[in-house]
């Protein structure tokens, strides 16, 4: 993944830590955990806006990789990726059938940060409150692109979809966002 | 445009300054310099142009994403809680990392002269 590119002569390869956990060492499946958690928890943040409901979302996703370790084909993180933006997506469906709003329990708290202190400003308020309207593809394509800073050819890879659909979301996202937020940012 | 099957009367029509932009079919005049200007911007904010360019055709948009960039700069710093990964570890049985070690365990009693 984007920020953690792993030196291959530094540390094992996600495959060899894989094997290690397939051949009895659970604890080696801490080393991916540490891997990918922060990058996975900031798309389920950007998705969801809970960081409660991100926890959760992680939580159940290294569970689930776990008992499916042994039917990773290819990139690890790609497959870990799609298991956490699947459980994002499960979960906007549920919380738009259940009617729940992003004005009540699930309403963004404050990101969480090392210290749990960070100090949010008006603006990103507006800025998550205006993530959250838009349409979950178009939420996730503007996270990956913008928040998590990937390259089309990377979310392309992610997402398995091409440059080009992918493109079209972004800039769809950011035509939403411009007519939403201009006036604050103004 | 045609909302059902009833025969459409201009006469029922709202005059044509007072339509919605979406029902007009032709390009108005000024729209393609827009879609240029717009897409200089995406051009720079997905690398491919440089932001001198991107003022150039939209200084306002170009102050719009600058200050857009700094709040999601927040959103990257951030972390996932620290007990989380202890929190997966304990959700983990202790022995079922996968099927293949399953195969591996039978296999394993299998071969033991005493099972």
């Amino acid at each position: 993944m984007t920020e953690s590119p792993i030196p291959p002569n530094d540390v094992d390869s996600d495959q060899d830590v894989i094997s290690r956990v397939l051949g009895g060492d659970r604890d080696a499946f801490a080393v991916l955990i540490g891997r990918y958690s922060d990058p996975l928890y900031r798309h389920a943040l950007g998705m969801t806006g809970s960081p409660d409901v991100a926890e959760d979302i992680l939580q159940v996703s290294f569970i689930k990789a776990y008992h499916h370790l042994a039917e990773v084909r290819g990139r690890f993180d790609a497959w870990l990726f799609r298991i956490v933006a699947n459980g994002c997506k499960d979960w906007l469906k549920n919380i738009r059938r259940t009617h729940l709003s992003y004005d009540e329990d699930d309403q963004p708290s404050g990101y969480a940060t090392p210290d749990e202190d960070l100090d949010r400003t008006e603006l990103r308020q507006d800025l998550d409150a205006a993530l959250a309207q838009l349409a979950p593809s178009l939420r996730e394509a503007f996270i990956l692109k913008h928040v998590e800073g990937r390259s089309y050819e990377e979310m392309a890879d992610l997402l398995g979809t091409t440059v080009g659909a992918l493109k079209m979301r972004v800039h769809r996202a950011r035509e939403a966002l411009q007519a939403l937020l201009e006036e604050k940012y103004a | 445009m045609m909302r059902n099957n009833e025969p459409q009367d201009d006469r029922n029509m709202a005059p044509r300054a007072e339509r919605p932009l979406t029902d007009r079919e032709v390009p108005l005049p000024g729209m393609a310099a827009a879609d240029a200007t717009a897409g200089t911007v995406h051009q720079w904010l997905d690398g491919e142009a440089s932001e001198a360019d991107a003022r150039r055709a939209d200084e306002r948009a170009v102050e719009f994403w600058n200050q857009v960039a700094k709040d999601a700069q927040g959103m990257k710093a951030v972390k996932a809680p620290a007990h989380l990964a202890a929190n997966i570890m304990a959700a983990i049985p202790v022995r079922e990392p996968g099927p293949q070690a399953a195969r591996a365990a039978r296999v394993n009693v299998e071969l033991r002269p005493d099972a």
